[in-house]
């Protein structure tokens, strides 16, 4: 097994407590979840590019990354203002 | 080299799976924020770091950094921004309450509490 597949496989089981998070709790409490979680798919995503030997596939964890600090902030004011 | 991205990777991964474990057992979301640092800066610098020791391609581990630093400005954004509504969520002002005594520098330049 390669360190890069041995890592995807930890960083997916990282996944699991983010979902506990992301299903049960209070509103705020299933945000920081999601925010957690999409920090451990960027680095999955990271890793099982160079697992599987296809580095420009990188790209996809580099938007995701971009992408999520747009998306989160809406989800954060979504929730200030009418939740 | 293939040892050096051993040991990256597996304290990288070790970071991402304490701090995911840390942050599902705290009770309050201004305590689980503080578990979303470890993974978004030192994991991704050390798969970062792994990525630079262990690709021939140079250009995968710029891209790669170039995420890592999105990241991590990305947490400290985010962090301020849900804690700052959580905040205002629950007690309806960003403001300190007459409870909490902070000590505020005012507009004269006076310390006040």
């Amino acid at each position: 097994m390669s360190p890069w597949v041995f890592a995807s496989l930890l960083f997916m089981v990282a996944l699991a407590p983010c979902g506990v998070m992301v299903f049960r709790g209070r509103g705020f409490d299933r945000l920081v979840g999601l925010e957690l979680a999409t920090i451990v798919i960027a680095l999955a995503l990271m890793t099982i590019c160079e697992a599987f030997g296809r580095g420009s596939f990188v790209d996809l964890a580099l938007a995701l990354a971009l992408l999520s600090l747009g998306a989160s902030l809406v989800f954060v004011r979504t929730m200030e203002r009418w939740l | 080299m293939n040892v050096v991205v051993w040991i990256l990777l597996v304290a990288a991964s070790v970071v991402t799976l304490s701090s995911t474990l840390g942050a599902a057992i705290m009770r309050d979301p201004l305590q689980r924020l503080h578990y979303v640092a470890p993974p978004s800066t030192l994991a991704a610098a050390l798969v970062t770091a792994a990525f630079f020791v262990g690709e021939h391609d140079k250009n995968v581990g710029l891209k790669v950094a170039f995420a890592a630093v999105a990241l991590a400005v990305m947490n400290g954004v985010i962090a301020h921004a849900t804690g700052r509504a959580a905040r205002v969520h629950d007690l309806g002002t960003w403001h300190p309450t007459r409870k909490e005594h902070v000590p505020m520098r005012g507009t004269e330049g006076e310390v006040t509490s």
